[in-house]
């Protein structure tokens, strides 16, 4: 590390600053917490602004603020999208805690005014690249088969893209999918997808707030290097119970919410049900394909200064063929934290996370059941410093253990020949401190800087291979391939012993500078460093990917990335255009000789080789923000490659170490959403979504060998797949009855792909056997689907 | 385990539709292939030949076949040489005239095609197998209800690595590893299905062959075969499969294919009724 002393002199400065700046001046501290008139759920991003100091903070994830002031009269105005703004005038001559309620704007159509789908980046704050939805905004959004959905809310933004229908994850800024941190109430979600990938994990009746990061990301989180996808669940209606469901096509839900002893805590139950399988068991069909989850959540004020929550998520995915095979996957997570107020400045929260991630596979046909975990606990505590109006620190220490089950082969019957086999049991230790400043140097200049550091440890395990000169891949010059190397002996570890461990620090940077009252400019650097890696060497994850952590033959990934934005409302702030670049630079990138089987291979050093991956790329974002027809536009090109050279001089290493695309590499991402309220009954939406194809591999060739056809392939991942385009459209009908009686009612009409584009999801090249000829054969997932939903809520 | 990922597809497939579409395909560099497989099913049955052909384009109706070269086996041990001739010009089959030299697990053999300027080689040991002790017709049927399941009982040989090819007619093919039930009697299914349009009916004979191949061999015909069966999104990166064969006189240009000698067991089994 030769920056560790410019890292370090950084730190020295932070802490300085907060020393002076804390005896500078006589003043005092309004804080307190906004939340919402109908439930009383806390808001998430209110801005709480001083006009006429040109000064103001946002609410945080549980929806504190606290603001600094010299003694005197001032006038807060708070304001946050779909809601009334509130003018508070405060007379102020000690700290005082003023809590706010916010009232919804009425949705009646004279007043239809602010309701945004995408949150307008604040031009002011350094934060850049990231991108807000609210569950609201996500059901208006068109889904396939009608149920509203985060992952597929967010490929509507730009620099976010995935393999199509039918992938699981999402790509951010050309990285992989195992390179988003993805965060349920803090807790951190290994799989995010149902089915597939056809449904996320995320019930989105119980999600308040989602925030994507794609650049610029703050040093409190860490750990995986393209994304973050911050989501926070609601508490429940501290008010009164309530209930709302709706009934779609696939599945169906529930969500049940009240308070707790007068409001000073509330409860949340929310479940989920699909029902294909039903479908097929009618179909006299035997294969099943079904998901569920449950979603709890308490919440509870112990005092003003103390709240403490419960959250849990449990769901599991089933799939079978007949008897013969049994499939069964899904996260279980629970979350206990508290809200602890040191004083009206300092906010902290302390997270305890247990999540397992299970995944179990019974084969009849070969006699044997499969059963994988990864087990991990965090700690987390985060402190959120209001120091004064011009600075505000955020601190913390993260700690994740964690307990790798690749898994247990057993067999499922006396009369199985299976033996059992357990592949060994991996254990490491993530640990992380950071600090980050936001700092206002002027009125125009805003900086944020911070430092992550991260320290990881694999400790030890049974049965680690050793190698000839450490070196798991051996390159056979007479075949001029990659193969796996032979053990020449194999060790045993205590798990108190350490087999590896790594340090790095990672610097997160970014200013704004404010050109005038309507556009800015920022830029940002960050340092990501990545120690888990998902083996996955398909073109879409799939649930049979293993995660492998960093250690004596993995490297973990590094990454810098570096932004510049240029941000402008236009016409009173009725539009507004966002327009961001950016490069990206990944160390330890790894792949996969060619041929490599990842599933259940006990020694995966054997199959990979490190390598490097960039990414860089132009990014817009063009909002009309007000009026019945709102709606975006994103545009982004962009580029992602990856590079495997040869360890030495005598190797080729992958492609020959030339450059190659990455199978997330979309020149051109374009997308439009667009919503339309015609009057109070009917409201309209649609999507049209444009991508390049993937890349792909097509033969160069064929031969013959045993008898068989054989498309022979060459380098990889130079042809593409046909362009990835389709249309969405769908209608809600809230009936006019609605109005003065408790049961609020709406129907959902929907056509996804509405063209009925037949869309590629793979090519393949095979024989037919029945005619003789060679096929190119397309395989697409999703022609036209309509859908009907029903949602109530009483 | 690989193949399981084509479980996905298949649940892919409850919803998706496939098509055929025309597309352009490269031509890569011309190479020789060579399909050179042996099987020593006893010391009077030995079967196998050279088939020479050279790579084309992937919708090319005709595959070029590769005449006029110098074919032979010898034993590395012996130095005896056995030639092998062309079964007429233009035909690209190359035969002994007696393959009884190959029944010998003690030795080494070498596979030399001479073709214009160039020299390849490959090296193959005879690598004995297990026999099929019975074959049972099931019913499970996952695909379609023209699904037709054949159960195959083997007893593993203890305490070594064994590694098999399973041949069930129709060129098709499982390869099968011994890692999960090594020394034990073992039984697993193999699916006859719609898409192999094979047509199996009650009273037809199929028979099936369990050739003892090494970790290369498996390790190429896993991959040759996953290539072979297309792959959908779930497909793994494919790449050149490249067999056995170096070219001692230009390195670069090498050739594809395999020079194998199997010990091979083969029982029939008559369809039954269902």
């Amino acid at each position: 590390m030769p920056n560790n002393k410019v890292f370090c002199r950084m730190f020295l400065t932070v802490f300085l600053l907060v020393h002076t700046v804390s005896f500078a001046q006589q003043k005092y501290t309004i804080s307190g917490t906004i939340s919402e008139s109908i439930g009383g759920e806390t808001l998430i991003g209110v801005t709480v602004a001083l006009p006429e100091l040109g000064s103001g903070v946002v609410t945080n994830e549980y929806g504190f603020y606290s603001i600094t002031l010299p003694e005197g009269n001032h006038k807060l105005t708070l304001s946050y999208m779909g809601f009334k703004s509130i003018i508070k005038e405060v007379s102020l001559v000690e700290n005082i805690k003023l809590d706010f309620t916010m009232v919804e704007e009425a949705s009646q159509l004279d007043e239809v005014v602010v309701l945004q789908d995408v949150e307008k980046t604040n031009i002011r704050k350094p934060q850049m690249s990231v991108n807000t939805l609210t569950a609201a905004s996500i059901k208006r959004i068109p889904a396939v088969l009608g149920e509203p959905d985060v992952i597929k809310s967010i490929l509507l933004l730009p620099g976010v893209s995935n393999a199509g229908e039918g992938a699981s994850g999402f790509n951010v800024r050309g990285g992989a999918a195992d390179q988003n941190l993805i965060l349920l109430d803090e807790a951190i979600v290994f799989n995010s997808s149902h089915l597939f990938g056809f449904f996320s994990v995320f019930n989105t009746d119980a999600i308040k707030d989602v925030k994507l990061y794609k650049g610029g990301i703050p040093a409190r989180y860490g750990g995986r290097l393209s994304s973050v996808l911050d989501i926070y669940q609601r508490e429940g209606n501290k008010n009164a119970f309530k209930m709302n469901g709706g009934i779609g096509a696939i599945s169906s839900r529930l969500l049940a919410e009240g308070p707790i002893d007068q409001g000073r805590g509330s409860f949340l139950f929310a479940g989920r049900a699909s029902y294909v399988h039903l479908f097929l068991a009618l179909a006299d069909n035997d294969n099943t394909a079904s998901f569920y989850d449950l979603n709890t959540k308490l919440s509870y004020g112990l005092n003003d200064n103390n709240n403490i929550f419960l959250s849990g998520y449990f769901g599991r995915d089933n799939f079978g063929i007949g008897d013969s095979f049994l499939n069964t996957y899904g996260n279980t997570v629970a979350n206990f934290r508290w809200n602890h107020l040191f004083s009206e400045k300092l906010f902290s929260n302390l997270s305890l996370i247990y999540s397992d991630y299970f995944y179990g596979l019974e084969l009849d046909v070969r006699g044997f059941e499969w059963e994988s975990h990864i087990v991990n606990f965090n700690l987390k505590y985060d402190f959120k410093h209001y120091i004064t109006n011009n600075l505000k620190l955020d601190y913390g220490l993260n700690n994740i253990y964690y307990n790798f089950k690749p898994g247990e082969i057993q067999p499922n019957s006396e009369d199985s020949g299976i033996i059992a086999e357990e592949l060994t049991n991996k254990y490491a230790n993530e640990f992380a401190a950071y600090i980050d400043a936001e700092h206002k140097l002027s009125k125009n200049l805003t900086l944020r800087y911070g430092l992550r550091w991260s320290h990881f440890t694999r400790f030890g395990q049974d049965e680690l291979n050793i190698y000839e000169n450490d070196s798991p891949v051996v390159f056979n010059q007479d075949f001029q391939i990659y193969q796996e190397a032979e053990p020449i002996g194999v060790a045993n570890f205590d798990r108190s012993e350490t087999l590896a461990t790594f340090n790095n620090f990672e610097p997160r940077m970014a200013l704004s500078y404010v050109l005038n009252d309507k556009s800015s400019v920022k830029v940002s650097y960050n340092r990501m460093a990545q120690y888990l890696h998902l083996l996955s060497n398909t073109n879409s994850p799939t649930p049979l990917d293993v995660w492998a952590p960093s250690g004596p033959f993995i490297e973990p990934q590094l990454l810098d990335q570096y932004a510049l934005g240029y941000y402008r409302e236009l016409f009173d702030g009725r539009f507004s255009l966002e327009s961001e670049v950016f490069y990206k630079d990944i160390d330890n990138r790894i792949d996969y000789i060619d041929g490599a089987d990842l599933i259940a291979n006990d020694a995966i050093e054997q199959v990979i080789l490190p390598g490097e991956a960039r990414a860089y790329g132009l990014e817009l974002l063009f909002r009309k923000n007000t009026g019945r027809l709102r709606g975006w536009l994103a545009y982004t090109w962009s580029r992602s490659e990856q590079r495997t050279p040869g360890r030495n001089e005598s190797e080729p290493g992958i492609n020959n170490g030339e450059w190659y695309f990455t199978p997330f590499d979309k020149t051109h991402d374009f997308s439009v959403n667009a919503s339309y309220e015609l009057n109070d009954k009917w409201s309209f939406n649609a999507n049209f979504i444009f991508q390049t194809g993937q890349p792909t591999n097509y033969p160069i060739g064929q031969v013959e060998q045993l008898g068989l056809t054989v498309p022979i392939y060459g380098d990889r991942n130079t042809e593409r797949l046909p362009d990835y385009h389709r249309l969405d459209i769908s209608a809600t009908l809230t009936p006019r009855k609605n109005k003065g009686r408790k049961l609020k009612t709406e129907w959902n009409f929907g056509f996804y792909n509405l063209y009925n584009r037949m869309n590629a999801a793979s090519i393949t090249f095979e024989e037919n056997r029945e005619t003789g000829q060679n096929e190119a054969l397309r395989t697409s997932i999703f022609g036209i689907v309509p859908s009907i939903s029903y949602n109530f809520k009483f | 385990m690989r193949k399981y990922i084509y479980l996905y597809v298949l649940f892919l497939a409850l919803v998706s539709c496939q098509d055929v579409i025309e597309v352009e395909t490269p031509t890569g560099e011309v190479r020789l292939n060579i399909d050179a497989h042996f099987r020593v099913y006893s010391e009077e049955r030995i079967t196998g030949k050279v088939i020479l052909t050279e790579t084309a384009n992937f919708f090319e109706d005709e595959i070029p076949k590769v005449s006029g070269a110098t074919v032979f086996v010898t034993d590395k041990t012996t130095g005896d040489v056995y030639e092998f001739l062309e079964t007429g010009f233009g035909t690209g089959v190359y035969e002994a005239q007696d393959l009884g030299f190959l029944n010998d697990f003690e030795t080494t053999f070498e596979l030399t095609v001479v073709n214009n300027e160039d020299s390849y080689v490959a090296e193959a040991n005879l690598i004995p197998t297990v026999p099929i002790d019975r074959i049972a017709q099931g019913d499970l049927q996952v695909f379609s209800d023209e699904d037709l399941e054949l159960i195959v009982f083997i007893t593993d040989t203890p305490n070594e690595v064994n590694y098999y090819l399973f041949d069930f007619g129709f060129d098709l093919y499982e390869p099968i590893d011994d890692r999960f039930f090594d020394g034990n009697t073992f039984e697993f299914s193999f699916l006859y299905t719609e898409d192999d349009e094979v047509d199996l009916q009650p009273g037809d004979v199929v028979t099936i062959t369990n050739d003892g191949v090494d970790k290369q061999f498996y390790d190429y015909i896993e991959l040759l075969l996953e290539q072979t069966q297309g792959g959908g999104p779930f497909a793994t990166a494919p790449a050149t499969v490249r067999g056995n064969f170096i070219n001692t006189v230009d390195n670069a240009n090498y050739a594809l294919g395999y020079f194998r000698i199997s010990g091979a067991s083969a029982l029939t089994f008559t369809i039954q009724e269902r």
